[in-house]
């Protein structure tokens, strides 16, 4: 070791030792630094770095299936091949990025050449694309079939950036059929959906990729998604829909994809089954044909809906892939708006269809006796009621029983005027369902059950509840709205001897445990003896010779009906003129159960703007039962078709006039609606309407056809 | 002349140490040089290969050339280095003759970098003229050394190129330093610097607070002094929020480099920052290929690298400490300020302790001139640490 030198050696090498020694202090401090920066705001720079990196794409699922009660499906999925561009392997060098767009617009040229079609996306989309959602494919042409799909995957060379993508795309196998029910779907890139039932949302364990801390899903691109906009589509649209997946892209520093890493597949939606059965639906919509109304069959013994048809209707295979606007605007306008779900949503007076209730009412009150009769001579005149019945010239003396057979307006008023409206008439309707609306998990409407107050409340003059009101409720006239549903759950009710069943319409909510079980939501008290008499009355409907149901028969079935022939003005405005005129329309209604001894169906039709109860929906009835009832061979079915002078005469007639009721009716101011001043001289007119919303809101008068005169 | 070789055999007073921190560096050099490159194509793409041939047998045999012949003869010619330097230095910025890229015209017959021959000339000069190899007073040698490092200085600076720079002013210092200089005069110095420092970053900085239509002028008057780039780079540094996407954006995407890599790094190639282009390819092997270790290896491999820096620089020191002669241990200091400033500066700017100053990481970074400048001058040191032994006995 070498020994010391003198002083001055002795001070450099001080200095030098001084100086070798701040620097290595100097990098100390370095190396602090870089602790800070890499342990402790390690997280920091990693988010910042997995924002700017980072890309998360939302995958649709598989969107559930909806099916009948025999799993047939209503609506279904079908692929739909796509030729994808993926732009990260077709950029191109050069300022700014006309030479990638130039070379995107060439390759996709090139493709258009093979597969035999035009370019599918301008220059401008392009472009778009590139700016705003440069790492995810650009769909160029969509719904390739076998042949354009085998030229592309003959082609000989690679196609750089070129690839098939399938789509899943709706469809509706059986065009029109159940179309307000099943509803449609159109496609939204960002779908707001309400969270998913509970114990669906078990978050994944996707870690880095995972959805942050706050649960909520923040995606940079969303791939176009199926999102149900009507009917079943649309009210189960959590269910259908499922889970999206997500895809966590890394971009590089030109915005292109590098890596792609999964974040969670997604989690197909679930198959919801409905309680339709696809033949009945279909006979029941054949059976409507031409009518506009609605048919309903629901199994008399769980209230399962088997048949919810509704016409006129529109073919939900024109909602797919995308519903072309003229056919959208052409549905919108057509006069017959078909868009309406009217079993559902349309609201009519119910007529009288609701006599059994009233009858069973008033022997359960007391206020008849089985042996009771009221003489009909045709039209019911006191105070300031007169009203005319089904029969010109009188039931003569009416018991209950033939009441209900001949649909003898004189005796339900009296009934109706000794129970009162409130309580005792306005509280049966209500446990009956009427004035609201029926669970289904579909929109439906609640009708109208007028009371004093509602009067009050909507009448011009604030006018209280008059005798005339009541006698008008009690053969289903005046105020009073129904659904067809809503009678369909009235005839369940009889069917069921009071326990007031709610109809089902899905059968399995997408959880794979199907519903069947007989649901009783509550009881009316109905005495059995009443109840007897009531069904032999409405048996004797359908029994000739003068039955008002006796259309509907057929050989071999016992069953109970009732019709109902519901009379409405429509107030048309003249043109030119400030002044209206009063059209007078009727609405035919039949309910039923059969077989009567032990019902297996309750049936509810109603034909709008037809003649009568007797006549055009007992015949959409008979057909269903023909359908569900099938005579054994060889039996001659009678044609109950054709016109029978005599007793045509009588059954037209079987509607009531309602002087009082018009009377009402001009005096109903329509508080509920701000369109109503315009028809302020009597009842509403919603044929101008071409909103296809719900009635769901009570209107006082009737549900208003489309205009049958207008061209 | 010189002291008789001294007994010992060569590979007894060799410094091995510094030998081996230097392979060590060199090393990680070359591994992650390739990895900076994985993402790019073509040449660009074997640069770790040009590394490995030529420039690191160059700097080597540089290295050997240099160790062997002793730095006392090093240092009485060292003239003659120096105004051959001076001649390039001078040539590069004649039009057609140096080759202009990124704005700076810095390199002879493409790939030399006459600076990087000045860094070598200067410091056996310094340490000559300080060890009282000429027959000066005190005032004259110090005159002439300031004289001799702001020539050199001076044509990098016409460059222009102000990081280079950054090196000469710390060896210079450092060895006014350890040869005694009068404290006083160093303070001045430093001092003097300083008040250049700070009449430069105000003059970039302060306009700003100026009324508009004042500070347009000023700032006409500061652009023809001060050049575009370093101005946003000292605004970038000032304000790094200011402009992430523009001049900001090299440093910021470095740290987020560094930062990200957290305790363990993400793997060797593995850096998302480089592979994905947020660090810029021209520069993360060269002048921030720190960041791309650092995030590679995270704070244990930066902190392994730091150890190796650290290695190194008290190798060199422990040769100045042991030569026995005042020249020898002026030669170690010069060559320690300069490693050292290089380190220092490279390593603050990749973390954002100092603005970007492009000057790269000394064995690490990509760089034929620079790595053969390098070894050269580890080779003064090898020299010192060689031939340094044999006059001790002789002077005794």
């Amino acid at each position: 070791m070498s020994r010391p030198t003198p002083s001055p050696s002795a001070g450099g090498r001080l200095r030098l030792g001084l100086l070798g020694a701040a620097f290595l202090a100097a990098l100390g401090f370095l190396a602090l630094r870089l602790h800070d920066i890499q342990v402790r705001d390690r997280d920091l720079y990693l988010g910042t770095q997995a924002q700017m990196t980072l890309r998360r794409v939302r995958l649709p699922a598989t969107r559930g299936k909806i099916r009948d009660r025999n799993g047939v499906p209503l609506a279904d999925n079908a692929p739909s091949f796509c030729i994808a561009l993926y732009f990260d392997e077709l950029r191109a060098p050069g300022r700014g990025w006309s030479n990638t767009v130039d070379r995107i617009e060439a390759q996709i040229a090139r493709v258009a050449a093979i597969v035999g079609r035009p370019p599918g996306v301008s220059r401008r989309e392009i472009a778009a694309h590139l700016r705003t959602r440069r790492p995810i494919p650009m769909v160029a042409f969509e719904g390739l079939d076998d042949r354009e799909l085998a030229r592309l995957a003959e082609w000989p060379e690679p196609l750089a950036g070129v690839d098939v993508l399938v789509r899943q795309n709706r469809v509706y196998p059986y065009g029109d059929m159940a179309c307000h029910v099943i509803g449609y779907v159109g496609r939204d890139v960002n779908p707001v959906r309400p969270a998913p039932p509970a114990g669906a949302a078990a978050p994944d364990a996707a870690g880095e990729f995972g959805p942050d801390e706050n649960g909520a899903e923040d995606f940079d691109y969303a791939l176009p998604e199926l999102v149900g906009r009507d009917g079943v589509e649309k009210a189960f649209d959590a269910v259908l829909a499922g889970r999206g997946g997500a895809e966590v892209l890394r971009i590089d520093v030109s915005g292109y994809k590098r890596e792609v890493h999964s974040a969670g597949a997604p989690r197909h939606g679930s198959d919801i089954a409905l309680t339709l059965d696809k033949d009945l639906q279909l006979r029941a919509e054949e059976a409507l044909r031409p009518n506009r109304g609605a048919a309903i069959v629901l199994d008399a013994r769980n209230g399962d809906v088997l048949a919810l048809a509704s016409a006129p209707r529109f073919d939900l295979s024109t909602f797919v892939p995308s519903l072309p606007g003229p056919v959208w605007r052409r549905l919108l306008e057509d006069p017959d708006r078909p868009l309406y779900h009217r079993a559902l949503l349309g609201t009519y007076p119910p007529g009288s269809v609701v006599k059994p209730v009233v009858a069973l009412t008033a022997l359960g009150a007391g206020a008849i006796s089985p042996f009771s009769t009221v003489h009909c001579d045709g039209r019911f005149r006191r105070g300031g009621i007169d009203i005319r019945c089904a029969s010109r010239w009188g039931h003569g003396d009416v018991d209950v029983r033939h009441a209900i057979a001949a649909s003898c307006n004189p005796f339900f008023i009296e009934c109706g005027l000794r129970l009162g409206w409130a309580p005792a008439l306005h509280d049966a309707f209500e446990a009956l369902g009427l004035g609201a609306p029926p669970r289904l998990g579909i929109p439906a409407a609640a009708g109208l059950l007028p009371d004093s107050q509602w009067k009050k409340a909507h009448t011009r003059d604030h006018a209280p509840w008059t005798a005339g009101d009541t006698a008008n409720a009690s053969i289903g006239q005046g105020f009073l709205l129904a659904s067809p549903m809503q009678i369909a759950r009235l005839a369940l009710a009889l069917a069921n001897d009071g326990d007031i069943v709610e109809p089902r319409l899905v059968r399995d909510p997408g959880d794979g445990r199907p519903r069947t079980e007989r649901v009783v939501a509550d009881h009316v008290f109905w005495r059995p003896q009443d109840l007897e008499l009531v069904r032999r009355g409405m048996v004797d409907a359908t029994l000739p010779p003068h039955g008002t149901a006796r259309r509907a028969a057929v050989p071999g079935l016992r069953f109970a009906a009732k019709t109902g022939t519901a009379e409405f003005d429509v107030y048309r405005p003249l043109p030119g003129t400030r002044r209206h005129v009063r059209e007078r329309h009727k609405n035919a209604w039949i309910i039923a159960y059969a077989p009567a001894d032990a019902p297996r169906y309750a049936f509810a039709v109603l034909a709008e703007d037809s003649d009568s109860g007797g006549h055009t929906a007992a015949s959409i009835l008979r057909t269903l039962l023909l359908g569900l009832f099938p005579p054994p061979p060889g039996t001659e079915i009678p044609d109950t078709q054709s016109p029978d002078e005599e007793e045509t005469h009588a059954e037209s007639a079987e509607s009531a006039e309602l002087e009082s009721h018009a009377e009402s009716a001009e005096n109903a101011e329509l508080h509920s609606h701000a369109e109503g001043a315009e028809n302020a001289e009597g009842p509403r007119a919603t044929d101008d309407d071409p909103d296809t919303e719900p009635v769901s809101e009570p209107v006082p008068a009737i549900e208003l056809s489309p205009d049958p005169s207008s061209p | 002349m010189y002291p008789p070789p001294s007994p010992r055999p060569w590979w007894r007073s060799a410094n091995w140490p510094m030998v081996l921190f230097s392979a060590a560096l060199l090393v990680f050099g070359v591994l992650f040089i390739r990895s900076a490159c994985s993402v790019r194509v073509g040449r660009a793409a074997i640069l770790w290969k040009q590394m490995l041939f030529p420039w690191i047998p160059l700097g080597v045999a540089a290295h050997l050339v240099v160790a062997s012949v002793d730095y006392r003869r090093w240092t009485e010619w060292a003239w003659a280095v120096y105004l051959f330097a001076v001649v390039l230095l001078v040539l590069v910025l004649v039009p057609g003759i140096g080759t202009r890229t990124m704005g700076a015209q810095r390199w002879l017959f493409g790939r030399f970098q006459p600076s990087e021959g000045a860094k070598f000339a200067l410091v056996p000069t310094l340490a000559f003229v300080l060890a009282g190899g000429l027959d000066l007073g005190e005032r004259a040698r110090l005159w002439l050394c300031l004289g001799l490092s702001a020539v050199p200085a001076a044509l990098i600076l016409l460059e222009p190129d102000l990081g280079t720079t950054l090196p000469f002013a710390a060896a210079v210092l450092a060895m006014l330093f350890v040869a005694g200089c009068a404290r006083r005069t160093l303070l001045a110095l430093v001092l003097a610097g300083g008040l250049f420092a700070a009449a430069f970053l105000g003059s970039i900085l302060l306009p700003e607070r100026l009324p508009p239509e004042r500070r347009e002028r000023v700032e006409a008057a500061v652009s023809h002094v001060i050049h575009d780039h370093w101005r946003k780079r000292i605004v970038a540094f000032a304000h790094p929020e200011r402009d992430l996407q523009g001049s900001g954006w090299n440093a910021w995407q470095s740290k987020i480099a560094v930062g990200s890599g957290g305790p363990r790094g993400k793997g060797y190639r593995k850096g998302t920052q480089n592979t994905l282009g947020y660090l810029p390819v021209s520069v993360s092997s060269s002048d921030f290929i720190f960041s791309v270790i650092a995030e590679e290896t995270g704070f244990r491999g930066a902190a392994v690298l730091l150890a190796l820096f650290a290695g190194l620089l008290a190798s060199v020191a422990a040769t100045g400490l042991r030569c026995p002669d005042e020249t020898g241990r002026l030669v170690c200091t010069g060559v320690l300020a300069m490693l050292f400033t290089h380190v220092f500066v490279n390593l603050a700017m990749t973390i954002g302790v100092m603005p970007i100053t492009g000057i790269p990481l000394p064995l690490v970074s990509y760089g034929g001139t620079f790595t053969i400048s390098t070894l050269a001058l580890l080779g003064l040191v090898q020299s010192v640490a060689l031939h340094g032994r044999s006059a001790v006995p002789h002077d005794a």
